[in-house]
């Protein structure tokens, strides 16, 4: 289990159902640091790790703000219409701080795992081959910095964040695996937002990436 | 997880993954449907209602089991049929709401919220051309008569939803069922050039809980272009199906509602603090004028009693007024004979709840805020904020007047200071204008008055609030007990001097309900 703090100065993680009024999770959905890990090792098979399981903690606490954003939608195939762009509000989370926890232990074995593949990447970057910025949330949401914690002291602050963790009978639902096209294929997992100590973290109760 | 083993038996669970919170509140409309239908059984009053299946509700999921698999669409349209009616007088009656029918001009006030949330598009319901009138009787402060215009219904797409949750041989649908705003409001199609491909489809084990969220959920307007959706977070359903009839309004005040907040803390009022609530705000945009969009969400968790407590204070001082219809007024000046039982009437809501409703909310002081509101627009009427106030000073003096309504005794001070230093300018004033005769006494005092509101309300800094204070304790001619009053205000003063300038405009508004009685009793003297 290896754990990747992020800072994202400005990041939304869209609701699901959330077509007008763009609302924002608190925190990104294990499907959505699951797609964040894969951008960071230029992995472009989102099958590539599947077993793996993963969660985000919250450890600074971010400022929730409202703009309003020009929206891209398909009304009329032809791209240049001007009926395509509309405006919309969205809500926006400003100055995340986020530890990614990771957990590969579930993972097929007879590849690098997911954790290794993140820790090498950090370590010595110039071997890994990527594109593109690395974003958490929207691809406009660029992150500030990314690294491993191998110490857990080397946190700021105290031990604890406020994670999204399994819980049988939680009130929230997130993806773990999302459709993009369509809603059906979407799988959700059910669990309570909940402040934990890092340390006290259990394998099981990290949300695991399966498809449908 | 939900399962429909066999096509005969579905298990709806509350907690299952991707069971939003309006899924759950959906589920426990259901509950309350079936418990509501099970209860007619048992009275023997609803031998029209035989249901063709079992149910068992348990605290966190429904079990509906069938004899045949073929018997689906028999055993979902009888209770369709019972969960979404439409009563005599062309109003949408659901049985799972309440505990007995109430009256019409209840269900009139929240036909009103349905069509701004739910049933807003024309495709999901069918409405009479002409608009019909019920009135609430209220009784207390004289009899009055409140009339509520609706149109009567004929059809809603709640009413014939079974349809889409079955295949062509009347068995449970395997396939994923599209959803439209109708049954969850805001969740529209992504692309309309891609109609089928990017609308959200849900399961049956989903789309059943969602149609009835139009029970558990209760919609409420603002006026005529805003709606509130409230979302219950549902935990136990045997506790929500005796919560859900008490989240309804009891009364024709209680539909009244300003926003979100108020809304939500009007609800918790009636059903109790611990409940979360969820809302959703909809209303027209400057690009999309023709339908209501989803503008805001408000997620209000377990408050404590004391922020319950405080809010029923403030409805106490400033809950909706009944004001007389003209025409009465005109009947009753000109002093015919008619005698009515009941007199029309109108009802006329606060301003300034909805601004100390968003403030207990997000756990701020009552009054914050209170002098940038001071120099707004309404955006409902087109007035300004501070000539819809001055109707409200009455009630803002009972308010404040209110024993426990201040956190800490500067507050109250502060208050009570500005209001004795303003009276004894104004008497000053007042006495100055009568001897020179120069101009009359009230007017003289309104000019006052206004000067030191502008002056308030242009203070940008600590220090102009300070020199503000001590130039108006100067004038004022019981100098020395107020002197005293200042030197206990002054460390508050320096602490948050936004938040006393917000006291001392509310100060002076309170005490604008006096200069204007004092004004209307000198004119018509």
């Amino acid at each position: 289990m290896i754990g990747v703090r992020v800072t994202v100065p400005v990041s939304c993680f869209r609701k699901g159902y959330a077509r007008e009024y763009l609302e924002t999770h608190l925190l990104p959905p294990p499907a959505t640091c699951y797609g964040f890990l894969l951008s960071l090792v230029g992995e472009c098979d989102r099958k590539r790790h599947i077993g793996c399981r993963v969660t985000a903690g919250l450890i600074s606490t971010p400022v929730k703000s409202v703009v309003l954003r020009k929206v891209w939608r398909v009304k009329n195939p032809r791209p240049e219409a001007r009926e395509n762009i509309r405006p919309d509000y969205q809500e926006l989370l400003s100055n995340l701080e986020l530890v990614l926890w990771l957990d590969s232990a579930e993972e097929d074995r007879s590849r690098p795992t997911l954790d290794k593949r993140v820790s090498s990447t950090l370590e010595y970057p110039k071997h890994t081959h990527r594109y593109g910025g690395l974003s958490l949330g929207e691809s406009t949401h660029l992150v500030n910095d990314v690294s491993v914690i191998k110490e857990i002291s080397k946190l700021k602050g105290d031990l604890e964040a406020t994670m999204f963790l399994l819980d049988a009978r939680g009130e929230q639902t997130l993806p773990v695996w999302v459709d993009h096209v369509q809603s059906t294929n979407t799988r959700y997992v059910t669990g309570t937002i909940q402040t934990r100590n890092l340390n006290t973290l259990s394998r099981d109760e990290i949300p695991m990436i399966i498809p449908p | 997880m939900v399962s429909v083993n066999d096509l005969k038996t579905i298990e709806l669970e509350l907690h299952a993954p991707g069971m939003s919170p309006l899924h759950r509140a959906g589920l426990g409309g259901l509950a309350c449907t079936l418990h509501a239908w099970q209860k007619g059984m048992c009275s023997g009053a609803g031998t029209n209602w035989d249901y063709p299946f079992r149910f068992e509700i348990k605290t966190d999921s429904i079990t509906l089991e069938l004899s045949e698999p073929q018997q689906a669409a028999n055993a979902l349209q009888k209770l369709f049929e019972f969960g979404f009616q439409i009563n005599s007088d062309g109003l949408i009656f659901l049985p799972g709401q309440f505990h007995s029918p109430p009256d019409s001009a209840l269900l009139a006030d929240l036909q009103a919220g349905y069509l701004l949330t739910f049933l807003q598009h024309g495709t999901s319901r069918k409405l009479a051309k002409n608009e019909s009138q019920v009135c609430h009787r209220l009784s207390g402060g004289g009899s009055w008569e409140v009339p509520v215009a609706y149109r009567k219904w004929s059809w809603f797409k709640q009413q014939s939803g079974w349809k889409d949750l079955i295949d062509q041989h009347g068995r449970f649908q395997t396939q994923p069922i599209r959803i439209d705003s109708s049954i969850y409001p805001g969740a529209s199609i992504r692309h309309f050039a891609f109609k089928n491909q990017t609308a959200i489809k849900e399961p049956l084990k989903r789309i059943l809980p969602l149609y009835f969220s139009l029970v558990g959920c209760l919609a409420m307007a603002v006026n005529r272009g805003v709606g509130i959706l409230l979302v219950p977070e549902v935990k136990d359903l045997h506790e929500f199906i005796q919560q859900r009839p008490r989240l309804n309004p009891q009364h024709a005040s209680e539909c009244r509602v300003l926003n979100s907040a108020d809304a939500i803390l009007q609800a918790k009022m009636r059903v109790g603090a611990k409940l979360g609530i969820n809302s959703v705000t909809f209303q027209p945009t400057p690009w999309a004028l023709q339908i209501k969009s989803r503008v805001k969400t408000c997620e209000v968790g377990t408050l404590d009693d004391l922020t319950i407590s405080h809010f029923q204070k403030v409805y106490d001082a400033l809950r909706p007024r009944i004001v007389a219809l003209e025409s009465d007024l005109n009947r009753s000046s000109s002093k015919q004979t008619t005698v009515k039982a009941f007199q029309s009437g109108y009802r006329v809501d606060s301003i300034m709840r909805s601004l100390i409703a968003e403030n207990l909310i997000a756990r701020k002081p009552w009054y914050s805020g209170f002098s940038s509101m001071m120099s707004k627009t309404n955006p409902n009427t087109g007035r300004l904020f501070r000539d819809q106030v001055m109707y409200e000073a009455q009630g803002l003096h009972q308010l404040i007047s209110t024993p426990g309504i201040w956190g800490r005794d500067e507050e109250r001070l502060l208050v009570g200071m500005i209001q004795n230093a303003v009276t004894g300018l104004l008497s000053g004033k007042r006495s100055e204008a009568i001897h020179s005769a120069r101009r009359s006494a009230p007017s003289t005092c309104g000019w006052a008055y206004e000067k030191i509101r502008l002056k308030l309300a242009r203070t940008q800094c600590q220090s102009q609030l300070r020199s503000l204070l001590s130039q108006l304790l100067n004038q004022s001619s019981s100098k020395k007990t107020l002197s005293t009053e200042y030197n206990q205000c002054l460390a508050f003063i320096n602490e948050d001097w936004q938040r006393c300038r917000d006291l001392s405009l509310l100060a002076l508004v309170c005490f604008s309900g006096r200069v204007s009685e004092e004004q209307k009793l000198k004119q018509s003297a």
